[in-house]
């Protein structure tokens, strides 16, 4: 702890810089530096803490400033000791700051006292414990954009600050994006955001200095002790796949023994044949061998380090980036630069250390891989999956790469560069919009790994889209690719290649054909390069991890565009694929142009008041069909698709209920697809849809959900919903981001939600519209629809017609809606029973018991963990020691 | 006999009035409130309920409600 120390965390990285930011801001590097600083806090606060300096408190400040560099020589810094002084003898870090240790130094030592209310400012009780008016604000907090919260590890971004898109990707790193509306974003740390960070090889000063530079008060001690625990012990063991078999990897061997000490993993491990003569197997069974190494297959801080015509583009792409990333630097003036060089810094340590090392390993049984990671999280050493593909011999490679003409979008290749950051296969997460290019930077990693791939996705239908990317995107040959799914048992030609498959197929057990079992023998024999998880968030389940377990991938990659369930499974990911990568900004993308614009509205349909008070009487589960088919909307609909088909939009209309969507595209005369619409039928109507221009409109069950293309559709419309899932709201909305007229000149697509006034449809519309106004949508909400009573001929204009159509609602049974999913919890203020508890029984076809009617989202909710029903006693979600640790001590 | 019952006149919108109409019929006899239902926006209800089914007003329409989540505390 020392003046040292403070300078460097805060303002001597670059003089040039700080004084630049000073000047700008107005702050003038003082004259008389002790009294600058010393009353800077009171200062800055207005006086808000007046009488605190005579008690010497002001403990927060400084005493962070010295901790949170937790500077000691022997780290490696991107600043040494003389750099520092010059900033100091120019007068830009006071010489006041000594003296500001040395008070902070006895500070220190009371951990309570960062909590203590005295120092807050009487008016600002208001805030309760979010009261962060205790918090001292940096001498130069202008220019810098980020505010961090003590105790809830939030991180408040200004996100039109100058340096923000800097601070966005490091905060992407590190931390969860909460909410992110246009000018002020809310980040989140947490562990396994930290975890993530650690993965892709920052290391804990990094973070907290990097912190500390961008924000505006000091970063408050428990977020560092957080940041500490969290990162202290990743990344310290690896978990590695060769020759079909499990070995525990890591540079430390005391970890290893302590590893094997517990008696978990002790059951685990497989004690090996001595296997050649390079590796040393010591009597406890732990080889030791030279590293895997990168060698000069590592090209500095190159995304994707593939020969041939993909890397020089990768070069030329980084080496762009490079000068991009500098003159903006130089441009601002700003200190980007040296958080960007911290990183990088950082991964060439990190493999510089790789290449010294020697590696120690302990072989484990294949079949407790998943016992052993979890157990590993739960005793502090998190394990990391990484696939040395380019030194992998023993699987043969795939002749696959990008046709020359593919060109990949920026942000695709930001995410790329996080999986394959130090020339290893990281396991992980990517979060892209729909429409946002998931399918490319799928196939991208693939053409990178250059090994057999095995990628799987929801239905048999986007298996087939998988395919035909792959022939359009990348050079593979069709022979090398191989479908399985129920139609199709194909078998690539060759050593290695492409098998595309459904989580279903992959998952199932019991009894299956001949065919069926000897793919799976295929299947499982094979050691995969990299298994490509689509639509990653309807894996966690049981099902799907047995997916990740018998299949010996030597990485995982799953792609989503909404990491929300309303069920606590999304943490299991974590173990089950790893951590998430990247996330992209939606707001973003749709500024840039990769997405379209979207308006999103509201529409407020009144019931009519036969139908509502037959809604009143009806019991719960018969509610939602009584809402969706209020005559009403029924004719806001159809107003709406005629509003819009005059103006030339293609229109996809969604209803969920299986009965609704028949009686609405009958009434209105226009095709519809459904789980029972067989599949030359459907592609018929979709191609109609894409190619006809008298076929506009079509209506789709949820089986339109996800993964079906239609980049011709510019207009949503949706009738009825699965409740609050705010996933499927998300997906919905996708369908029409990728629309093809996006970047036509203020070109908007619309998407509508009508819902029917004073019911639960408000109260599920509303929970639905989170996740996308986290994403910095706005919803519009219309309570009468313009026009609509001029227009002429809107199907139930009289009372006779509403009803009949009433009566026979009365009599529709509607399998679709008997059970309300387990993961979307409906939890209604007044004292109502929690209504997923409530409606258990189901009757329905055999058909819709099998998933056949909806297929999008039956896998999510029949795939539930056996035993682990709600409305038992049991806690909500499992959670692992660890993190029930953090989780706790959030509270 | 005569019987004097103090009323109160109401004007309301269809869903409210449809609700109340719903609660009345589920109510027992002597407690049901409306006197007269006039028509699709007004009723006639006994001024003693008043406090009552406005309550009960409440809490149905507040059921529609999703409250947006407070950051963790």
């Amino acid at each position: 702890m020392s003046k040292r120390s403070y300078s460097s965390a805060n303002l001597a990285e670059d003089a040039g810089d700080d004084q630049g930011m000073a000047e700008e801001h107005g702050y003038s590097a003082p004259g008389s530096p002790d009294e600058q600083y010393s009353s800077g806090g009171s200062d800055v606060e207005g006086g808000l803490n007046d009488g605190e300096d005579a008690t010497g408190g002001d403990p927060y400040g400084e005493d962070d400033y010295s901790d949170s560099t937790g500077y000691d020589p022997g780290t490696p810094k991107a600043v040494s000791d003389e750099e520092v002084d010059p900033d100091t003898l120019a007068g830009i870090v006071p010489s006041s700051i000594i003296k500001g240790f040395n008070r902070s130094a006895e500070a220190e030592s009371d951990p309570y006292d960062m909590l203590s209310t005295a120092q807050r400012d009487p008016s600002t009780g208001l805030f309760g414990k979010f009261d962060y008016s205790f918090l001292k604000l940096k001498p130069d907090h202008e220019s810098r954009p980020l505010w961090i919260c003590p105790e809830t590890n939030s991180i408040i971004l200004e996100a039109f600050s100058p340096i923000a898109e800097q601070a966005i990707d490091f905060l992407i790193a590190i931390s969860e994006p909460v909410s992110r509306p246009t000018f002020i974003h809310e980040y989140k740390l947490t562990t396994y955001s930290l975890y993530a960070a650690v993965s892709v090889g920052l290391d804990t000063n990094d973070i907290i200095e990097v912190l500390n530079r961008l924000s505006k008060v000091p970063v408050p001690q428990d977020v560092i002790k957080f940041i500490k625990t969290c990162t202290r012990s990743y990344g310290k063991v690896k978990l590695v796949l060769k020759h079909n078999r499990y070995f525990v990897e890591s540079s430390h061997p005391e970890i290893l023994q302590h590893l094997l000490r517990d008696p978990v993993i002790m059951k685990a491990r497989v004690f090996p044949d001595q296997d050649g003569a390079d590796n040393a197997v010591s009597k406890e069974g732990i080889i030791t061998q030279k590293s895997a190494q990168m060698g000069d297959l590592n090209i500095g801080g190159l995304p994707r380090p593939v020969p041939g015509q993909d890397s020089e583009k990768a070069g030329e792409d980084a080496a762009a980036k490079e000068a991009e990333d500098a003159e903006k630097a130089q441009a601002e003036g700003d200190v980007d630069v040296d958080f960007g060089a911290v990183v990088d810094l950082d991964k060439d340590d990190a493999e510089d250390d790789d290449a010294d090392n020697i590696v120690h390993a302990f072989q484990i049984d294949g079949n407790s891989v998943e016992t052993v990671r979890k157990r590993c999280n739960t005793i502090d050493y998190p394990m990391l999956e990484e696939y040395d593909f380019r030194n992998d011999t023993v699987n043969p490679n795939l002749e696959i790469d990008l046709k020359p003409a593919t060109t990949i979008r920026p942000y695709q290749e930001k995410s790329l560069s996080k999986m394959f950051g130090n020339g290893r296969a990281r396991s992980g997460i990517i979060v892209l919009p729909c429409g946002a290019g998931k399918t490319l930077v799928g196939i991208t990693a693939s053409c990178t790994i250059k090994k057999s791939i095995l990628c799987l996705c929801t239905s048999a239908v986007s298996a087939m889209q998988w395919k035909q990317q792959f022939m359009q995107w990348s050079t593979i040959k069709e022979e090398q690719i191989a479908l399985f799914t129920r139609e199709e048992k194909e078998r690539f030609k060759g050593e290695a290649g492409l098998v595309i498959s459904t989580y279903t197929m992959v998952a199932s057990e019991g009894k299956r054909s001949h065919a069926t079992t000897k793919m799976m023998e295929f299947i499982t024999e094979r050691e995969w390069g990299m298994l490509l998880l689509d639509e990653v968030h309807v894996v966690p389940a049981k099902m799907f991890r047995k997916v990740v377990s018998k299949i010996a991938a030597h990485s995982k990659l799953g792609l989503t565009a909404t990491l929300v369930r309303e069920d606590q499974q999304i943490d299991d990911l974590n173990f089950l694929i790893g951590p998430k990568l990247y996330e992209a900004n939606w707001m973003d993308l749709a500024n840039k142009g990769h997405i379209a614009k979207v308006k999103c509205a509201e529409v407020w349909c009144n019931m009519t008041p036969e139908f509502y008070s037959a809604y009143l009487k009806e019991p719960l589960r018969r509610k939602p069909l009584f809402y969706i088919m209020n005559p009403n909307k029924f004719r806001a609909c159809q107003y709406l698709i005629k509003f819009h088909e005059s103006r030339g939009d293609k229109i996809i209309v969604f209803i969920d209920s299986v009965v609704a969507l028949r009686r609405y595209a009958t009434m209105l005369e226009k095709p519809f697809i459904d789980g029972e619409t067989p599949q030359k039928e459907r592609m018929r109507i979709l191609d109609q849809f894409q190619r006809n221009p008298a076929v506009s409109t079509i209506f789709l069950s949820k089986v339109g959900d996800t993964s079906i293309d239609l980049p011709e559709a510019t207009c949503l419309i949706q009738v009825s919903f699965q409740y609050g899932s705010r996933r499927q709201e998300a997906q919905r909305l996708g369908r029409i981001l990728r629309a093809k007229r996006r970047n036509d000149e203020g070109f908007n697509a619309f998407f509508y939600s009508l819902v029917s006034k004073n019911t639960y449809e408000m109260y599920f519309s509303t929970k639905r519209q989170q996740f996308l106004i986290d994403q910095g949508y706005s919803y519009k909400v219309i309570t009468n629809l313009e026009g609509m009573d001029e227009c002429k001929d809107l199907v139930f204009d009289d009372i006779e017609s509403q009803m009949n159509l009433l009566k026979v609602v009365q009599k529709e049974s509607d399998p679709t809606n008997e059970a309300m999913p387990d993961d979307l919890n409906f939890n209604i203020r007044s004292g109502r029973k929690d209504a997923s508890h409530s409606v258990r029984r189901i009757a329905g076809t055999l058909g819709s018991m099998s998933g056949a009617d909806n297929m999008a989202y039956i896998e999510s909710s029949s795939a539930r963990p056996a035993g682990r029903r709600p409305g038992n006693a049991d806690p909500p979600a499992e959670r692992h020691k660890l993190f029930k640790r953090h989780y706790n001590s959030k509270k | 006999m005569v019987r004097l019952v103090k009323g109160i006149l109401i004007e309301c919108d269809p869903d409210a009035r449809v609700v109340l109409l719903d609660l009345n019929s589920k109510e027992e006899g002597n407690r049901q409130f409306i006197i007269e239902d006039l028509d699709s926006t007004h009723l006639f209800i006994k001024a003693d309920d008043l406090g009552r089914i406005q309550a009960a007003l409440d809490k149905e329409f507040e059921s529609t409600v999703y409250e947006v989540d407070q950051p963790a505390k």
